[in-house]
């Protein structure tokens, strides 16, 4: 893969095959120096043997031949999938226009007439290489698209799978959990209200309702990490309400602008949402910001969600990979959605992440 | 006598809220409602003094059953009972018009407190959440001039900023041109800028352009 098509430290292989020893032998002669490793069949039958075990780079075909002829072993070679792309240059008497037009049909890739010339031999046969490496790095880089694609669909499959998963959790752990407890608590306070004045068992039930208490904050939190219900309300009421919580617990002062009300789907609302936590914990992270602006708005038939801070920004060349990597998982997000993650800063200059995806 | 309805899905909750508020209002009349649906039928059936109403329900949520209820029955006091966290939901409930917002486990004392004062025509947040709500307006920071725009001044800035004629945002917001003009007179003001392109350039600079 990494031999560019001229490179000449990658030694093509090339297959002689010609009934006539001293044929083949002409040929070895015109093409040793020119550093290939050469391989000779006698017959049709041999070569596809030879072509089996190890296909060659190149196949030099003699038409006439006892038992199996050229265009056989052309329309062999060409039926495989395996062998179909080996090049052949069939070898023909000069100005045999049949013996070519029944070649060209068969698939064969060029001719040459006898007697064989030399400086044109060598001239078509690495024309023929280069010209099916290219074919080949064409092929791979298909076949690299392909499963590149693919796997972009199992990471779009895995991130909805997983927040699907965050969601269902985070609401059976606040019904299940946290209505049965706060039924707990509400019943402990009907017992508390019946307790005599002063006296152990009281003291035992409120140490027993404070605990209760504590719980269903955890319970409360768990659910809410995993997915906050103000997401329900939509993109701008879960946005609204992270700025406030971010504000709270970074100190950052945040400006925030909610310029639409657009309703969308849950799992796009979902999407920016994350790339918005993402961001704003980045912020708090690296940026050592002391403001950040927020605007959501509605441009065309976007739905933007910009998020700028003061800090000290970063050199978008060097960063680290655990920070890259969630950069790459926020673009991902928006590139599902058919949009687009844009952050732009320097060092000294703040950042600006922009995300955006189009909205019908 | 008092006549309190509740509405919440789960019945253990029901059923919590009433023996600690039979404590409180003696001789109260309950009623349960377990959705959205119910909690209608419970409204047109009988006449209510109060209602405790759980803000996330199987079905229509009780966010928008509590439209519903300001729009039929606008002198019904509604106290909205959540699970969740008094961040994430309060302030939207009372702009819907409930009378105040607890959470599910706050205390009895709170709970009584709350139906006591919307009952009276008042409304109530917890001790909590009214610090909270004064926190967040904002401490006046120095702010760069974008900072100081209105949210419609921002929008018709960042549209500008894109490009737009004051014609084709009029379009855009379904706004007249007169009142486009207006707001890009302001914001030229506050960004202390002479005109259209020096708003781009200004945004350009600012990393403002979408």
């Amino acid at each position: 893969m990494d031999a560019s098509p001229d490179s000449p430290d990658h030694q093509a292989r090339i297959l002689i095959v010609d009934d006539k020893l001293p044929n083949r032998l002409v040929l070895e002669g015109m093409l040793q120096p020119e550093g290939f490793l050469l391989q000779s069949a006698a017959s049709g039958k041999e070569a596809l043997d030879i072509v089996a075990q190890q296909p060659p780079d190149l196949i030099l075909l003699d038409v006439v031949m006892p038992g199996m002829d050229g265009y056989q072993v052309v329309g062999a070679i060409k039926d495989n999938p395996a062998t179909k792309n080996i090049p052949i240059i069939l070898i023909t008497a000069l100005d045999d226009r049949n013996a070519r037009m029944l070649g060209l049909s068969a698939g064969a890739e060029d001719f040459l007439a006898k007697p064989v010339d030399r400086a044109e031999l060598c001239v078509r046969v690495r024309n023929l290489l280069r010209l099916s490496r290219t074919a080949e790095l064409i092929e791979s880089e298909r076949l690299l698209r392909a499963s590149s694609e693919q796997l972009r669909l199992l990471a779009a499959h895995l991130l909805s799978v997983r927040e699907e998963e965050r969601a269902r959790i985070s609401r059976e752990v606040h019904d299940e959990l946290g209505q049965a407890l706060t039924a707990l608590k509400m019943d402990l306070a009907w017992l508390e209200a019946r307790m005599p004045k002063n006296g152990e068992m009281l003291e035992r039930i409120r140490s027993t309702r404070q605990l209760a208490d504590s719980i269903i904050q955890s319970v409360r939190r768990i659910s809410t990490e995993l997915r906050p219900a103000v997401l329900d309300l939509g993109l701008a009421a879960a946005v609204e309400w992270q700025v406030q919580e971010f504000q709270a617990r970074s100190g950052i002062q945040c400006t925030v602008r909610l310029l639409t009300r657009e309703v969308v789907a849950a799992n796009e609302s979902t999407a920016m949402f994350r790339i918005f936590q993402e961001t704003l914990t980045n912020i708090a992270r690296h940026a050592e910001a002391t403001r950040a602006e927020v605007v959501l708005q509605k441009q065309r038939d976007r739905l933007v969600l910009m998020i700028r801070d003061n800090g000290r920004g970063f050199d978008q060349a060097h960063q680290s990979l655990s920070k890259s990597l969630g950069l790459l998982g926020m673009r991902e997000r928006a590139a599902i959605l058919g949009g687009r993650v844009d952050i732009s800063s320097a060092t000294g200059k703040g950042t600006t992440v922009t995300a955006w995806i189009p909205i019908p | 006598m008092i006549r309190i309805l509740i509405v919440d899905d789960h019945a253990i909750v029901r059923r919590g809220l009433r023996s600690l508020l039979s404590d409180e209002f003696q001789g109260a009349t309950f009623g349960e409602a377990a959705d959205a649906q119910q909690a209608m039928q419970q409204l047109r059936d009988h006449k209510w003094d109060v209602a405790l109403l759980d803000i996330t329900m199987p079905g229509k949520s009780g966010l928008e059953l509590l439209k519903e209820v300001e729009v039929e029955w606008p002198k019904l006091p509604v106290l909205v009972l959540s699970g969740h966290a008094e961040d994430q939901f309060a302030v939207r409930v009372l702009k819907a018009g409930a009378g105040g917002y607890l959470t599910k486990e706050s205390a009895p004392e709170e709970l009584a407190k709350a139906i006591h004062k919307i009952l009276a025509g008042g409304r109530y947040v917890s001790p909590a959440l009214a610090e909270k709500l004064a926190l967040s307006v904002n401490k006046d920071v120095t702010r760069t001039p974008h900072e100081t725009l209105s949210d419609r001044e921002y929008d018709v800035m960042s549209r500008i900023a894109a490009g737009k004629t004051v014609t084709e945002i009029a379009g855009e917001l379904a706004l007249s041109v007169k009142t486009i003009s207006t707001y890009r007179t302001r914001v030229l003001e506050k960004l202390g800028v002479k005109n259209s392109a020096e708003i781009v350039q200004y945004a350009i600079r600012n990393d403002l352009v979408i």
